[in-house]
């Protein structure tokens, strides 16, 4: 948890940050409600990050979410809870799903049939042509480098400022911005050379 | 500057991640050359694909599952840094019943031995209520382990002392089991051995 104190110093607190000082503090001290609360706050931002580095594997994406959440849980003791935690999960996301893809190179997972690519809002048929759009754009995302997406998913899908991400991802400013245009770029050309292909 | 070269500019450009003059200098490009405009609106496009997926939709059931796992297993969990005192209480065991098994035959009498896992600095004054007998206490400073027969010396590594406390009582020794209590920096974690009198 020694990376946790690598990230920003404390900031004053708003009223959502001072609850969370709370819970987190609650959540040292044993009280699993308090621990859930956290969950339920932070789930979304771990579970879609997760799903966007690991490229739309709802079960390797929730088994992401769960190791960063037992990593959480063991590391309460060294949080300060005065500080900012969101940038600490983010970091460990990226690293848990880093670790899980290359041990996917090694080792290929094992797709079972249709469910990699299902709905998770299931029989919604007037939202085929989003669902299209989303399927495009995960495959555009597959084009990237590790790093490229990395920085990207936290810039744009996350809306973290460029000086957070190279933070987050322990980098420099310039190479965070290098990797987000090259992925920018790429993006933009898979696209294209998708709608061509479909024209 | 050729057109390729403004091609991650212009991916900065149209999400507003350029500084004021990197800004006019695209802005003055994409005034004079068609090929970057379409380049530039192609990225706004791509660029709003890529954040739709902000508003990919998620079943509540996902995230329940994940919930209920995680605190399926932090619920049977142990507070953190428990893992290194177990450890560590587990050799003191081993040695505690190393030691009793060899103890000498003589009077040793508090049914009770306290055992400290610890830093040396806070390891407390042990206290006896027959100090006569405190000769009959015996030390041992053990280090990753391994027993060492000299007196405890302050180390941060791993340091378990023991304090065998005697108090001649020959009746109460054989007739009540052994209580070997184990106090950790943890206050929370307290550990109480049962020694059978006939060497368990
Ligand atoms: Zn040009």
């Amino acid at each position: 948890m020694q990376e946790l104190a690598l990230v920003m110093a404390g900031e004053r607190l708003d009223a959502p940050e001072e609850q969370l000082v709370l819970l987190v503090k609650r959540a040292k001290s044993g009280d699993i409600a308090a621990f859930e609360e956290i969950l339920g706050r932070y789930e979304r931002q771990v579970l879609g990050t997760a799903l966007r580095l690991l490229g739309r594997n709802l079960e390797d994406a929730k088994d992401a979410a769960q190791q960063v959440f037992l990593r959480l849980h063991r590391g309460l003791r060294q949080l300060d809870e005065n500080r900012q935690f969101e940038s600490w999960l983010y970091r460990v996301t990226v690293n848990v799903c880093r670790d899980m893809l290359r041990v996917r190179i090694r080792k290929p997972a094992v797709q079972l049939e249709g469910t990699e690519h299902r709905s998770y809002a299931p029989g919604a048929d007037e939202m085929m042509v989003h669902s299209e759009q989303i399927q495009l754009i995960y495959d555009a995302l597959d084009t990237l480098s590790e790093r490229e997406r990395a920085a990207l998913v936290l810039r744009d899908l996350e809306g973290i400022a460029t000086k957070e991400v190279a933070r987050i991802l322990g980098t420099s400013e310039v190479t965070v911005r290098c990797h987000i245009s090259s992925a920018r770029v790429k993006i933009r050309k898979f696209v294209d050379r998708q709608s061509r292909r479909r024209l | 500057m050729n057109c390729t070269e403004f091609e991650e500019r212009i991916a900065l450009f149209v999400e507003n991640d350029l500084s004021d003059a990197e800004v006019t200098a695209v802005e003055r490009h994409l005034e004079t050359c068609t090929d970057c405009r379409e380049f530039a609106a192609g990225l706004r496009e791509s660029q709003a694909m890529l954040k739709g997926l902000r508003r990919e939709p998620f079943d509540d059931a996902i995230f329940a599952d994940v919930r209920s796992q995680v605190i399926g297993r932090v619920s049977n969990v142990r507070p953190p840094m428990w893992p290194k005192y177990a450890i560590a209480a587990t050799l003191l065991i081993v040695l505690a019943a190393a030691l009793w098994r060899t103890r000498p035959a003589a009077p040793v009498g508090l049914p009770a031995v306290t055992a400290y896992i610890g830093p040396g600095p806070a390891f407390p004054t042990p206290r006896t209520t027959a100090p006569r007998q405190a000769s009959q206490i015996a030390k041992m400073t053990v280090r990753h382990g391994r027993a060492q027969s000299r007196p405890h010396v302050n180390s941060r590594l791993a340091r378990q002392t023991i304090q065998q406390a005697g108090l001649a009582h020959p009746r109460a020794l054989h007739s009540e089991p052994l209580v070997v209590k184990l106090l950790t920096n943890d206050p929370e974690v307290v550990i109480y051995w049962l020694v059978d009198q006939n060497g368990g």
